[in-house]
């Protein structure tokens, strides 16, 4: 039996054709290697949360947010455009003791101080009894390149008597987006059948890593 | 009802129901017969009365901030029904990109999520819209009262019932 080491004729225009339709998609399969200009450094604020504080960690890369977008399109045409909109959603929550609250403060005033240096323009700036917001955008409101959320605020103090904690939010979202995808998204998306995937498994999955209780996920206001 | 009866308590809450346009004959007569006879609750009928007069001459306000209203009412708001844009077909750009498609959704569901880590992404999404949003509400909540302490504070204060407290 004799095995040709010579491709079929037709092999050579179809490869050609197949790397034609491929080529400008393997950029986008890709995570990108270069972090977009709208992406903010997380780590200094999860650094801040002790080893008793509660933490959340959120990290949404470009794939997950696809798939989510996918999902999220058979069910809504809106929501999935929204979804894939954004290119990265990361965020750190910290149920900090009251001896960190200086420090955490600082690192606001920190990030503050860079990101204005980086060309972002600060939207809004509260500072009251209990409450420090500071929301920063880059890019124009159509095209949002980055939004960032800097939060720290007093929680009520617990039903037993238990310390008063202050929760520290910062979130970073990437797009290009429009800020009115936010508002589409805002806490109602629905893709059905995650729900019931998410009550039968733990809650360690799709970069979420998390101390002390066991519920620290579900404490939106 | 005697005049003794008709307690100053009683006669604050007739003096708000006057206002609400809610209060019967019977009690318009016991409650102008009462402020015939009490100065202190005639004061605070008259100041009642320039506090409605004043808040109607108010001005109208603005956020200080174009920009951030624009902010928020894009975030924050119930987003507008948008007219669908009827899809445009040229039938050999559309083959391609099905073909192109085909080939990108292949080499995608490659690294696809499982369901649990696309069910704890939309639980990590919504956590993280939320909050963005109850910030933004934050802000919002504070400028108000910024611009309602500027504008409408100094007007209440020439009302006699503000005045006194």
């Amino acid at each position: 039996m004799s095995v040709s080491r010579h491709p079929p004729r037709w092999a050579s225009p179809a490869l050609v054709l197949l790397s034609c339709l491929t080529l400008p998609l393997r950029g986008e399969a890709v995570e990108p290697a270069q972090p977009s200009p709208g992406s903010v450094d997380s780590s200094p604020f999860a650094r801040l949360a002790g080893e008793d504080d509660e933490l959340v960690e959120v990290d949404l890369k470009p794939s997950v947010l696809r798939a989510l977008s996918r999902a999220a399109s058979g069910k809504s045409k809106d929501d999935g455009r929204a979804l894939a909109n954004l290119s990265s959603v990361r965020a750190v929550i910290v149920g900090l003791d009251p001896a960190r609250v200086d420090a955490a403060s600082k690192q606001i005033d920190a990030t503050a101080a860079e990101l204005r240096a980086k060309g972002w323009e600060e939207m809004a700036r509260i500072r009251e009894k209990g409450t420090r917001i500071r929301v920063f955008l880059l890019g124009d409101h159509e095209r949002v390149a980055g939004l960032t959320v800097l939060m720290l605020e007093r929680q009520s103090a617990t039903e037993d008597g238990g310390t008063a904690k202050t929760q520290l939010v910062f979130a970073n979202l990437t797009g290009p987006f429009d800020l009115a995808d936010l508002g589409k998204l805002s806490g109602r998306l629905d893709i059905p059948g995650l729900d019931t995937a998410l009550s039968g498994a733990g809650r360690d999955g799709a970069g979420t890593r998390k101390n002390g209780q066991p519920d620290g996920g579900g404490r939106a206001p | 009802m005697s005049q003794l009866d008709f307690t100053c308590a009683l006669c604050r809450r007739r003096l708000q129901e006057r206002l609400d346009g809610t209060l019967g004959e019977r009690e318009r007569s016991e409650l102008e017969a009462h402020l015939t006879g009490c100065a202190e609750c005639r004061t605070d009928a008259e100041g009642l009365s320039s506090l409605v007069s004043a808040l109607g001459e108010l001005p109208e306000l603005e956020f200080p901030d174009a920009e951030l209203e624009a902010v928020w009412s894009r975030t924050i708001s119930p987003p507008r029904h948008r007219a669908p844009r009827w899809p445009v077909a040229v039938s050999a750009a559309a083959a391609l990109l099905v073909a192109g498609l085909f080939a990108f959704e292949r080499r995608d569901t490659e690294g696809e999520p499982t369901p649990t880590e696309l069910a704890q992404a939309k639980a990590d999404l919504e956590l993280v819209t939320q909050l963005t949003q109850h910030a933004l509400r934050v802000t919002q909540r504070g400028a108000v009262d910024a611009a309602l302490h500027q504008a409408v504070n100094p007007a209440l204060q020439q009302v006699p019932l503000f005045r006194r407290n």
